[in-house]
C-alpha cells in the first residue's frame, strides 16, 4: 500500500477515482446517516430489553407493605404542617423530618451547605438536608441503597414532593424491623432540588470546599496543596473564577455509610396519581445502567402501576408496525434532545458522575406538562399501597445485589419502555457522518499533493517557460528559503519527494500559530463569563444572565469581523492555496474526532453538532481569487450558511423555536422577544451549571466548537492567489 | 408331521436345557455386592445469593444419603457459600428446599467439610486423587481402598467442558477425567456413581476414560437445567428440577429397599426436567437394572458372620485395681479422670 505522502500519489487509480466521486459519496454518507438514524425506531433495528444481572431476582419475593395507612398519615400530617407553618417561606420543616425519623429509629443527621453565588455581587445562599439511615441489622455498612426526594416548598413553581416524602416515611416504617437488608437503606430529603443533592453527594464522597470543582480537579484524588494552574498566576488583578475556590461549599457530614449502590427518587405530589414517569438522563448526558431501568419498568408493571418513558406509555401498545416505529422514534427522539444540554431531569442525574445509578420515579396526572397523553382517563389512580409495594420490591431487588451494575449497557438509547438501542446499533448513524467528513479531507489531501506534485514536474521539465507561476512559487517559498537559492535548486536537479513535501509544509508554522490563537480565543471565551457578570453589576448594574449575554454576543460579533485577519498578524504575504487546504483538512479532522469522542459520552450532543456541522465542513472550500462571478456568489452563500450555524445562532433558532411550541399563537416579533429572553436564560443556566455542577456543554461550545465555526469562516473569507 | 415333530422334540430340549441351567444360577437376592463401603463427595461449586439452590440441591441429597446410611465421617460436603448466614436471609440460619418450607436441610446434624474459598478447583482435585497436604485432618480426606463405591454429586453453573468454581476458576471435563483415571490407578475405588446437576452437564462426563463409572447429567450439551420453583417468602429460586425430582425418588428409598439404578437413571423424564437427563452405561461393567440404588446410595455395614464361637475373655480390671492398692501401695498415681468405676453398669460388667 501506498504511503499518502508519496508522490506518485495522483496516479494512483484510487485517487482519480476518489477525487472525481468524493462529492456524492460525501453526501450519500449525509443521506445514509439521517436514514439509518430514523430507521432506529424500528423494531428491526432494536432490542426488546432483557436483564443482564442474575443477582437482582427481580420480583420474586413475596409483598409485605403494610403501611399505608401510616403513610397516609404523614401525608396528612405533613400537609397540614406546611399549611400551618411553612406556607410563606422557602424553608423545609426540617424539626417535623428528624422528629418523624428519630421516631422509626433511623440514625438522623443533618447536613448544612453554602451555595456562594459565582457571578453577580455573590449572594450566599444557604440550605438544609435531613437523612436517616437504616442501617442493615445482620452485616456491616459497607454498602448502602439511597432513597431520596428532593423537598419543594408550596410557594414554589413545580409539583410538590410531599407524597414522596410520606411514601418514604412510611416505607422506612415498615423496613425498619425487617432482618432481610444487606445494604444500608440511606431516606434523604434535599433541599434546593438539585444543588441539595450535588452538596450531599460531595459532602458523602470527602470533597472539599478547597477543591477546585469535581471536573477540574479528578474527584477525590485531589488533595490539599497540590499545585495547579490557574490564569490568577498569570492575571493577578483580573477576576476570573472567584480566586480558585469552589461556589458550593459542601460541608460535611456527621454519619456516614458505605459505598452507595443505587439510588432511587421519588417526586409525588399526590398519592392519586395515573401513572408513573421514570426519568433517566442525568449530568453531560450520562445514564444509568439499563438494567437498573429495566427493573424499574417491571416492578412498576409487576405492582399494577402504569409506567411510562416520554412519549412511550405502558398501557398503549401500537397497532401496526408502522405505528411502532412512529412510537419508537418519537421517544428516541425525545430523549436525545433532552439529553442535547446535559442538564440532568431530576435529582438522580447528579448520581451518574460519581459511579452510582439512579433513577427517578416521578408521579403524574392528566395535567402532564408534555403534552396530551392518550387515553389517560380511562386509567384507574394509584394510590400508597401500590407505590409502597413498588418501591419494596426495586429496594429488596436493589438489596439482592452483590457488585455495583455493571452487567448491562451504560451507553443506549430507549425506543419504548421495554425497547432499546444499544450503542452498536446508533453509533453508525454518526460514524456515517464523521466518515464524510474525513473522506472531504482525504480528498482535499490528495488533490493538494498532486497540484504540488504537478505543478514541480512541470517546472522541471520545462523551466522558465512560465514566469508567472514560478513567481508564485517564489512568494510561496519567500518565508523560509532564499528564493534564488530555491530557483537554482530547482533548476539544477530533479526534486527528491522530501524536498516537495518541505514545499508543502513549509509555513505550517503559520497555520499553526493561528490555529492555536483561535483556539486560545475560545478557551479566553469560556472563562469570559465571571468576568463579564463581575465588570456588567459593578459599573453598569445589570444582573449577570445580561451583562453575560450580552457580553457573549458582542464577543462573537467582534470575533467574526476580526478573524479573517488573524493569519495575516505573524506574515507579510498572502496565504497560499496549500497552506488553507491543510487549515480545512485540520479542522475536518478536529470536527469529526470531537463529534465522535463527545458522543462516546452523550451521543445526542455529538450526533446534533455532527448534523449541523457536516454541512458546513463539506461545503467549505478555499476560495480562489478571480474564479468567475458565480463562484463568488456561491461564496456568498456559503459564508451566509457559515453565519447561520454559528454557535449563538443555532441557540437563538433553537429557543425561537422552542418558545413557538411551547406558546404557538403569538406575533414573530413577540416570538423573537420570548425566545431571545429563552437563549439569555440558556446561557445563563449552562455557565452557572458548568462552573457548579461541571456541565460540559458551556466549555464544549465555547472552547471547542466556537474555534472551529471560527476556522470555518476564516477559510470562507480569505481568498488566496490560484495554485 | 415328522418334521413339526422333530421341531418340537428342539424345542424341548432346548427349554429343558434352559431351565436347568437358571436353576443352577444364584437367585438375584443373593448375588452379593462387590464393594465393601462407601463413600459420598457432594460438592457445590457456586457461591452468591442468587444461587441459594444449589446449596439446597447438595444438602438435599446429603440429606438423603445419611438418612440411607452412610455415616458423616464417609461423606465429604462442600459448600460454597454460607447462604443460611447471608445477611439477605429472611430465615436466618435456615436453608430450606421447597417452598413449603417443612425440612430445615441446614439442621444441627450437617457437617460441612469444605467451606467458602476452601472449595476450589486444587482442593477438589487433590481431595479425589487422595493428594492431600500431610496436616489435612481425617474429615477432609476421601480414604477409600479398592473396595469403595464412590458417589459424586456436583452442582454449580457449567457450561460445554467446563464446570465453574466460585465464579473465578473452573474445572474441564479432561482434568476430571484424568482425576478419576488417577483415582483408579491408585484404587482408590471400586465402582463410582457420578451425578452432576448444572447447565450442559454431560459434557462433564464425555471424557471419562476410567473403568467401573456409571455417570448421569441433568441436561446435554446445549441445553439449560432449570430451577423448579420458586419460594416468594425466600425470594429466591429454591431448587434445581433434575434435583427436586431426584429427592422425590430418593424419599421413598429406604436402607432395605430393592429399587434399582436403572429406575434412579430414569427418575426425570423430559417432561418434568425441561431438559434431556444425559446416562453414560459403557464405563459400567454391570447392568443398572440389576444394582440396587443402596450400592451407591446406601451403606456397607460392617458385618463379619463367623461360625466360631468366640471367647470374650473376661477381665476384671476394675476389681483388680482395689486388689493391687492393697497388696502394694503406690506413692504415685493418675486420678481417674471420669469415675468410671462408679457407674453402675460398668461394674457389673
Amino acid at each position: 500500500m501506498g504511503l499518502l505522502s508519496d508522490p506518485d500519489v495522483g496516479s494512483v487509480k484510487w485517487v482519480r477515482v476518489l477525487k472525481r466521486v468524493h462529492g456524492p459519496v460525501c453526501f450519500l454518507c449525509y443521506v445514509g446517516a439521517l436514514v439509518w438514524f430514523v430507521l432506529l425506531g424500528h423494531r428491526e433495528f432494536n432490542n426488546e430489553t432483557y436483564f443482564s444481572e442474575n443477582a437482582l431476582l427481580p420480583g420474586l419475593v413475596t409483598n409485605e407493605f403494610n403501611a399505608e395507612q401510616t403513610a397516609n398519615q404523614y401525608f396528612n400530617e405533613l400537609h397540614s404542617e406546611l399549611q400551618t407553618n411553612y406556607e410563606e417561606t422557602d424553608e423545609m420543616p426540617v424539626p417535623w423530618l428528624v422528629g418523624m425519623m428519630s421516631h422509626i429509629h433511623l440514625e438522623v443527621y443533618t447536613h448544612n451547605f453554602t451555595l456562594r453565588y459565582p457571578l453577580g455581587k455573590g449572594q450566599v445562599f444557604k440550605g438544609t438536608n435531613v437523612y436517616g439511615i437504616l442501617r442493615a441489622p445482620r452485616t456491616s455498612s459497607l454498602e448502602a441503597i439511597v432513597v431520596s426526594v428532593p423537598y419543594r416548598s408550596v410557594g414554589s413553581h413545580q409539583k410538590t414532593t410531599v407524597a414522596g416524602i410520606a411514601l418514604m416515611l412510611a416505607f422506612a416504617k415498615f423496613a425498619r424491623p425487617q432482618k432481610y437488608w444487606a445494604k444500608d437503606i440511606i431516606f434523604l430529603v434535599t433541599q434546593h432540588d438539585q444543588l441539595g443533592m450535588q452538596a450531599w453527594l460531595e459532602a458523602y464522597h470527602g470533597l472539599h470546599s478547597e477543591a477546585e470543582p469535581f471536573h477540574a480537579s479528578l474527584g477525590s484524588f485531589w488533595k490539599p496543596g497540590t499545585p495547579k494552574f490557574t490564569m490568577d498566576s498569570f492575571l493577578p488583578n483580573i477576576p476570573f473564577r472567584g480566586r480558585g475556590k469552589k461556589p458550593l461549599n459542601p460541608g460535611t457530614l456527621k454519619g456516614r455509610s458505605g459505598s452507595i449502590q443505587a439510588a432511587i427518587l421519588l417526586e409525588f405530589s399526590s398519592p392519586k396519581i395515573k401513572y408513573v414517569e421514570v426519568k433517566i438522563e442525568g449530568l453531560n448526558g450520562q445514564l444509568p445502567n439499563l438494567d437498573l431501568v429495566n427493573l424499574v419498568h417491571k416492578l412498576c408493571q409487576k405492582s399494577g402501576i402504569h409506567h411510562s418513558f416520554g412519549k412511550s406509555y405502558s398501557w398503549i401498545r401500537g397497532r401496526d408496525s408502522m405505528d411502532d416505529w412512529k412510537n419508537g422514534f418519537w421517544t428516541m427522539f425525545e430523549m436525545m434532545v433532552g439529553q442535547i444540554d446535559g442538564v440532568p431531569d431530576g435529582n438522580h442525574g447528579l448520581f451518574h458522575r460519581f459511579g452510582i445509578e439512579a433513577v427517578t420515579l416521578e408521579g403524574r396526572d392528566e395535567m402532564d406538562p408534555g403534552g396530551k397523553v392518550p387515553r389517560v382517563n380511562t386509567l384507574s389512580r394509584c394510590n400508597f399501597y401500590k407505590l409502597g409495594i413498588a418501591l419494596e420490591s426495586i429496594l429488596r431487588s436493589l438489596n439482592n445485589l452483590l457488585e455495583r451494575f455493571h452487567q448491562s449497557y451504560f451507553f443506549y438509547m430507549l425506543a419504548s419502555t421495554h425497547r432499546f438501542i444499544s450503542i452498536g446499533q446508533y453509533m453508525p448513524s454518526l460514524c456515517l457522518l464523521c466518515v464524510a467528513m474525513l473522506i472531504r479531507a482525504l480528498s482535499l489531501w490528495v488533490t493538494t499533493l498532486q497540484q504540488d506534485g504537478d505543478y514541480n514536474d512541470k517546472q522541471t521539465n520545462k523551466t522558465n517557460k512560465k514566469p508567472s507561476k514560478h513567481k508564485l512559487e517564489k512568494a510561496k517559498d519567500s518565508d523560509s528559503e532564499e528564493p534564488g537559492e530555491q530557483e537554482t535548486k530547482e533548476v539544477t536537479k530533479v526534486k527528491t519527494p522530501e524536498k516537495k513535501k518541505a514545499d508543502i509544509n513549509m509555513s505550517v508554522l503559520n497555520i499553526g500559530v493561528n490555529y492555536l490563537l483561535v483556539h486560545l480565543i475560545g478557551y479566553g471565551v469560556m472563562n469570559s463569563p465571571f468576568m463579564m457578570a463581575y465588570y456588567g453589576s459593578v459599573y453598569y448594574m445589570k444582573p449577570p444572565e445580561v451583562s453575560v449575554y450580552f457580553g457573549i454576543i458582542s464577543i462573537a460579533v467582534l470575533l467574526i469581523f476580526i478573524t479573517p485577519f488573524l493569519p495575516y498578524l505573524l506574515r507579510k504575504g498572502p496565504i497560499s492555496y496549500e497552506e488553507l487546504s491543510l487549515v480545512n483538512i485540520l479542522v475536518l479532522t478536529e470536527l469529526a474526532t470531537v463529534c465522535l469522542s463527545v458522543a462516546m459520552q452523550n451521543f445526542s450532543l455529538g450526533f446534533a453538532m455532527a448534523v449541523i456541522y457536516t454541512p458546513l465542513a463539506l461545503m467549505t472550500s478555499v476560495h480562489v481569487r478571480g474564479s468567475g462571478k458565480a463562484r463568488a456568489c456561491l461564496q456568498l452563500l456559503k459564508r451566509l450558511v457559515c453565519l447561520l450555524v454559528h454557535p449563538l445562532v443555532v441557540l437563538l433558532v433553537c429557543m425561537v423555536a422552542y418558545s413557538r411550541h411551547l406558546v404557538a399563537d403569538e406575533s414573530w416579533l413577540a416570538t423573537l422577544s420570548r425566545g431571545s429572553d429563552a437563549a439569555m436564560q440558556a446561557i445563563m443556566f449552562s455557565v452557572v451549571d458548568s462552573m457548579l455542577y461541571g456541565n460540559w456543554l458551556f466549555n464544549l461550545s465555547t472552547s471547542i466548537l466556537l474555534p472551529i465555526w471560527l476556522i470555518f469562516w476564516q477559510i470562507l473569507n480569505i481568498k488566496v492567489n490560484a495554485p | 408331521m415328522d418334521l413339526i415333530n422333530r421341531i418340537y422334540c428342539v424345542l424341548f430340549t432346548i427349554a429343558t436345557v434352559l431351565s436347568l441351567t437358571y436353576s443352577i444360577e444364584i437367585p438375584e437376592e443373593f448375588q452379593k455386592s462387590n464393594h465393601s463401603n462407601n463413600w459420598a463427595v457432594l460438592v457445590d461449586t457456586s457461591r452468591f445469593w442468587f444461587n441459594y439452590r444449589h446449596v439446597a440441591n447438595v444438602l438435599s441429597i446429603y440429606r438423603s444419603v445419611k438418612r440411607l446410611g452412610i455415616p458423616d465421617s464417609q461423606i465429604i460436603l462442600m459448600i460454597s457459600d454460607d447462604m443460611a448466614c447471608n445477611p439477605r436471609n429472611p430465615r436466618p440460619a435456615t436453608i430450606f428446599n421447597n417452598a413449603h418450607e417443612q425440612i430445615n436441610v441446614y439442621g444441627d446434624d450437617v457437617e460441612v467439610d469444605y467451606r467458602g474459598y476452601e472449595v476450589s478447583v486444587e482442593n477438589f482435585v487433590r481431595l479425589l486423587t487422595g493428594r492431600v497436604p500431610p496436616d489435612t485432618p481425617r474429615s477432609k480426606r476421601l480414604l477409600t481402598d479398592e473396595g469403595s463405591n464412590i458417589l459424586i454429586y456436583l452442582t454449580g453453573h457449567g457450561g460445554d467442558g467446563f464446570l465453574k468454581f466460585q465464579d473465578s476458576e473452573e474445572i474441564t471435563s479432561q482434568e476430571l477425567a484424568d482425576a478419576l483415571e488417577q483415582m483408579w490407578e491408585k484404587r482408590r475405588y471400586n465402582e463410582i456413581f457420578f451425578i452432576i446437576d448444572t447447565c450442559q452437564a454431560s459434557s462433564m462426563y464425555e471424557k471419562f476414560y476410567s473403568p467401573n463409572i456409571l455417570a448421569t447429567a441433568s441436561s446435554l450439551v446445549g441445553e439449560d437445567s432449570l430451577s423448579h420453583h420458586v419460594d416468594s417468602a425466600i425470594g429466591v429460586y429454591i431448587i434445581d428440577r433434575y434435583t427436586y425430582y431426584v429427592l422425590e425418588f430418593l424419599e421413598n428409598v429406604h436402607p432395605n429397599s430393592k429399587r434399582t439404578m436403572s429406575e434412579f437413571l430414569a427418575v426425570c423424564p423430559k417432561s418434568a426436567c425441561l431438559s434431556t437427563v444425559g446416562v453414560r452405561r459403557d464405563l459400567f461393567k454391570r447392568d443398572p437394572d440389576k444394582v440396587p440404588i443402596t450400592d451407591f446410595f446406601g451403606s456397607v455395614r460392617p458385618v463379619i458372620i463367623t461360625t466360631d464361637p468366640i471367647d470374650i475373655l473376661d477381665t476384671p480390671k476394675r476389681k483388680k485395681k482395689p486388689e493391687n492398692k492393697t497388696k502394694s501401695p503406690v506413692k504415685r498415681e493418675y486420678l481417674p479422670q471420669f469415675p468410671v468405676h462408679l457407674v453402675p453398669n460398668t461394674k457389673t460388667g
